[in-house]
């Protein structure tokens, strides 16, 4: 794992150069190229952690409006226009803002696509699937906004935090634990390996159960009972209780049994934003306490 | 009992009612258009009048995203409205409406098809979703009527089971695909919550075709009436029953799959709107067709005004409420408060 | 005499029970038929069949020497017309409305109602005595006003065949009278053919010119009344005894 943050290190400095004399333009995960104005460019983030990079960017006045789910900083975000939610922008309120881009982590259905294309107004739209993508859509972010330094730093500070945990991990030379990645229940709904929460655990030293190529299945409880894992990393937020009554068919399972069950912040582990690492950290803690 | 006593002064007022339902759908929304530029816009594009004061985006608002929604509610409130009266005449059920005959779940299922298809074939597919739902809604129609053929004539009571049967079979299947998609299904709850947002090319063909079916249907206002009488009688008094059956059912069928396929599933309308306007003008089709059709062409933009709207003034939030929860809510007081006025019980 | 309707050899079944077997009838130009028979034995239907309600499944119905199935409905609708027994509506139309529906045959789809229509209404109603019920809703009369409201479309549809189906059932004797009175009208003043289904066997003994008995489906006896209804038939089809007395016009009658 470290190797490939190590590289996407690399190709920052081998491109670095040549993306300041470019400037202004990146291309979204659909392979669509999009370009705004080098100075006073409208953004409006329909992404929670879009918004959150966006403001360790250095883009504050640059932003005329959050969706409805942006909620940090919040002394940042309250001062936004909201937006509507990311599946139902508020088209209204977003062409009255007249943004220059505007910024998604999710696909919207296709009539709403089409009202944007009418109006003129261009999307940007990422998906990371893993640590590695998410740097690089801060990456397309800091080359899109002409802040590549403060991307840059963004970056190296998340790869270094990053890097320490995976240090830890490594050095101890650990087997990584079979966790399930519990993003919802009634029914489970689980986080593949090629997702970024199934990324951060992966880094995390954790073995994501199950291996399959969905990216979020929904399983029965059979299936879980017969995976067994070792740790549970939920996605969601819930109180002991609530847990128990939810798990009760499974609880004969490893992980519940001996009490490895970990609830990260939603809003830190799921979000393709700079909390992540912080969810890593967490995470990484909790699967091999005797590394740290 | 009929609280207009001559049907031409309720529908000149239904008809004032629409054009003030236009205007203050059109004036109204989540960005504050100061009227007299609204005003001005609209003008515009009558009169080729340079508007002063006004800017681009309010333009933009105003005439690409405002306009196309209300003209949408339109087209769609006057579509499931005549389609729920036609129904209740033929089937001479007062709950018959599109989603009792299966037609909704169908194009519902048709829509949630291609999304799956887009998804496993390419995103291609995506762009044929109206038609997609088109022929989902169409298809139940025939599925419908041919469960309900027996010896050569349909019977009424087994349109309305088949109806239900069908509508059980394709929401089935509908959430079928929405198990395969996973986490990919929000794109068809979308559908089924139902919205007049997003921008769709061929909405004035839309409005034409609707248009000219609904006008179509309206020729057929005696032979509703008689169809009151029960089948045997209205033979007898020359009304070719099983073609006009077939016929409307099919016409109807098709302006309901076509609104479908452009918003989604709205709920309620077919049956608020026929049953407030057989209370108000009396039961005769000569005068429920277009009083229907006038009032669900006012009631539908009414009801997305609200929900557009009313978030952002509670929650200072962008999101808007899906179109058929404000319907429902604010059509069932309003039809009991008409039931209770009406002095006449009618199919109760 | 012309042929007015004309059954040959049918049969009508009900999802493949048989009610009606090899029925074979005339109905003559202004005669005035009633049917008789038991409950069950296809009265109903039989009218069913000759109006083209029902289609039979072998056999043909001819009205006027053509097969019923070559008239367009409007047409058909001009020439004959039928009450039946429980006559409704769901909706809450006024009286004058579900008059007006007899006119239906007349009014082409592009049309409005003509004078004539409207002069037509009217007269049914006035003949029918519900004028001043006009605009009143049928749900809020009483069963024999209801009545009268249906044969007035009847009336209005001015078809040269009336069938009717148990027009006084449920009704009070002044109204029974009543009706039987202007279906003799009809007919003799009129000139229209009237065939009508009833249990009460004087009423059809002393105003339907010709009888046609059914039991079981098939056509038992027919003919005038005097030959029709006597001792022997009626015990045999409706298997009870009776009297049976004649009156001033040589009219049979039956006491229970």
């Amino acid at each position: 794992m470290n190797r490939v943050i190590y590289i996407c290190l690399l190709l920052l400095f081998v491109f670095f150069p040549i993306t300041i004399l470019v400037g202004g333009t990146a291309v979204d995960s659909r392979g669509v190229r999009v370009t705004v104005p080098d100075e006073k460019v409208r953004i409006v983030s329909l992404s929670p952690g879009a918004t959150e990079i966006l403001y360790k960017l250095e883009l504050k006045d640059e932003v005329v409006g959050v969706s409805d789910f942006c909620n940090y900083p919040p002394e940042f975000v309250s001062t936004k226009p909201r937006m509507g939610g990311y599946s139902t922008p508020n088209l209204e309120k977003i062409h009255s803002v007249s943004p220059h881009v505007v910024l998604l982590t999710t696909v919207v259905p296709l009539h709403i696509k089409n009202h944007f294309e009418m109006l003129g107004v261009p999307l940007f739209v990422t998906e990371p699937k893993s640590f590695s993508q998410l740097l690089d859509m801060i990456y397309q972010f800091g080359l899109l906004f002409n802040r590549e330094k403060e991307a840059y730093n963004l970056i190296v500070d998340m790869s270094e935090e990053a890097g320490k945990v995976t240090n830890a991990i490594r050095s101890r030379s650990i087997t990584p634990v079979r966790t399930f990645i519990e993003i919802w229940y009634n029914p489970f709904y689980a986080a593949g390996k090629n997702t970024l929460a199934g990324d951060i655990v992966t880094l995390a030293g954790g073995r994501v159960v199950p291996e399959i190529e969905n990216d979020y299945p929904r399983l029965n409880e059979e299936v879980i009972l017969e995976l067994n894992p070792e740790a549970i990393v939920l996605g969601h937020d819930t109180d002991r209780e609530q847990f128990i009554d939810i798990h009760k068919n499974v609880i004969k399972i490893y992980a519940i049994r001996n009490n490895k069950v970990f609830i990260p912040d939603p809003d830190e582990f799921l979000r393709p934003g700079p909390r992540v690492v912080k969810a890593l950290n967490e995470i990484a803690r909790f699967l091999h306490p005797e590394a740290f | 009992m009929k609280i207009f006593k001559k049907s031409y002064a309720g529908i000149i007022l239904l008809c004032l009612v629409l054009v003030g339902s236009f205007f203050l759908s059109v004036s109204l929304g989540s960005v504050k258009v100061p009227l007299k530029s609204t005003v001005q816009i609209l003008f515009t594009k009558l009169y080729d009048f340079t508007p002063q004061n006004v800017q681009d985006v309010q333009f933009d608002i105003i005439l690409k995203i405002r306009v196309p929604r209300v003209f949408l509610g339109m087209i769609v409130g006057a579509s499931l409205s005549i389609a729920g009266l036609v129904f209740q005449a033929l089937l001479k059920n007062p709950l018959a409406d599109p989603y009792t005959l299966g037609i909704s779940a169908g194009a519902a299922f048709g829509a949630g098809l291609s999304i799956f298809l887009s998804y496993v074939f390419g995103a291609y597919f995506k762009n044929f979703l109206p038609l997609f739902a088109f022929m989902g809604g169409v298809a139940t129609v025939f599925f419908v009527y041919l469960l309900a053929r027996t010896r050569g004539r349909v019977q009424v009571l087994t349109i309305i089971l088949s109806g239900v049967i069908v509508s059980y079979l394709f929401s089935s299947g509908l959430v079928l695909i929405m198990s395969l998609l996973g986490d990919r299904s929000h794109e068809v709850i979308y559908w089924l919550m139902g919205s007049l947002a997003g921008y769709h090319k061929f909405l004035l063909q839309a409005g034409a075709i609707t248009f000219v079916f609904i006008v179509f249907t309206f020729l057929f206002y005696r032979d509703l009436d008689l169809m009151s009488l029960g089948d045997d009688q209205a033979k007898s008094l020359g009304v070719n029953t099983e073609f006009v059956r077939l016929l409307l059912f099919s016409t109807t069928s098709f302006i309901t799959a076509i609104s479908v396929s452009l918003t989604g599933t709205i709920g309620f309308v077919g049956l608020i709107i026929p049953h407030s306007m057989r209370l108000l003008f009396g039961p005769q089709h000569r005068s429920l067709i277009p009083a229907s059709v006038i009032a669900g062409a006012s009631f539908l933009p009414l009801s997305d005004t609200l929900a557009r709207t009313l978030p952002g003034l509670l929650f200072q939030g962008g999101m808007e409420i899906p179109v058929g929860v404000v319907t429902s809510i604010f059509g069932s007081p309003f039809f009991i408060f008409l039931l209770m006025r009406g002095k006449k019980r009618y199919w109760f | 005499m012309k042929r007015a309707i004309t059954a040959k050899n049918i049969y009508v079944s009900y999802n493949g029970t048989p009610v009606l077997r090899n029925i074979s009838l005339s109905i003559h130009d202004g005669e005035f038929v009633s049917i008789l028979g038991p409950n069950g034995s296809g009265k109903t239907t039989l009218i069913k069949a000759l109006t083209g309600i029902i289609k039979a499944i072998n056999g043909e119905v001819l009205l006027f020497g053509k097969p019923v199935s070559s008239y367009r409905r409007r047409e058909f609708a001009r020439y004959i017309s039928f009450l039946p027994q429980d006559p409704s509506t769901t909706l809450p139309f006024l009286v004058k409305d579900i008059v007006m529906m007899g006119r239906f045959p007349y009014i082409k789809r592009f049309e409005m109602e003509k004078s004539h229509d409207i002069e037509a209404a009217e007269y049914a109603m006035q003949l029918m005595n519900i004028k001043h019920l006009g605009k009143r809703n049928l749900m809020e009369l009483s069963g024999g006003e209801v009545k009268r409201v249906f044969i007035a479309q009847a009336v209005a549809q001015e078809a040269k065949i009336l069938f009717l189906d148990e027009p006084t059932a449920n009704l009070d004797i002044n109204y029974q009278v009543e009706i039987f009175k202007i279906l003799k009208k009809f007919n003799q003043e009129m000139f229209k053919t009237v065939v009508l289904i009833t249990h009460d066997i004087n009423h059809a003994a002393r105003f339907a010119e010709r009888i046609i008995l059914l039991k079981n489906g098939v056509i038992y006896k027919r003919g005038i009344p005097e030959e029709v209804i006597n001792i022997e038939d009626l015990k045999s089809v409706f298997n009870t005894d009776v009297r049976i007395e004649y009156d001033s016009e040589h009219k049979p009658y039956i006491l229970i």
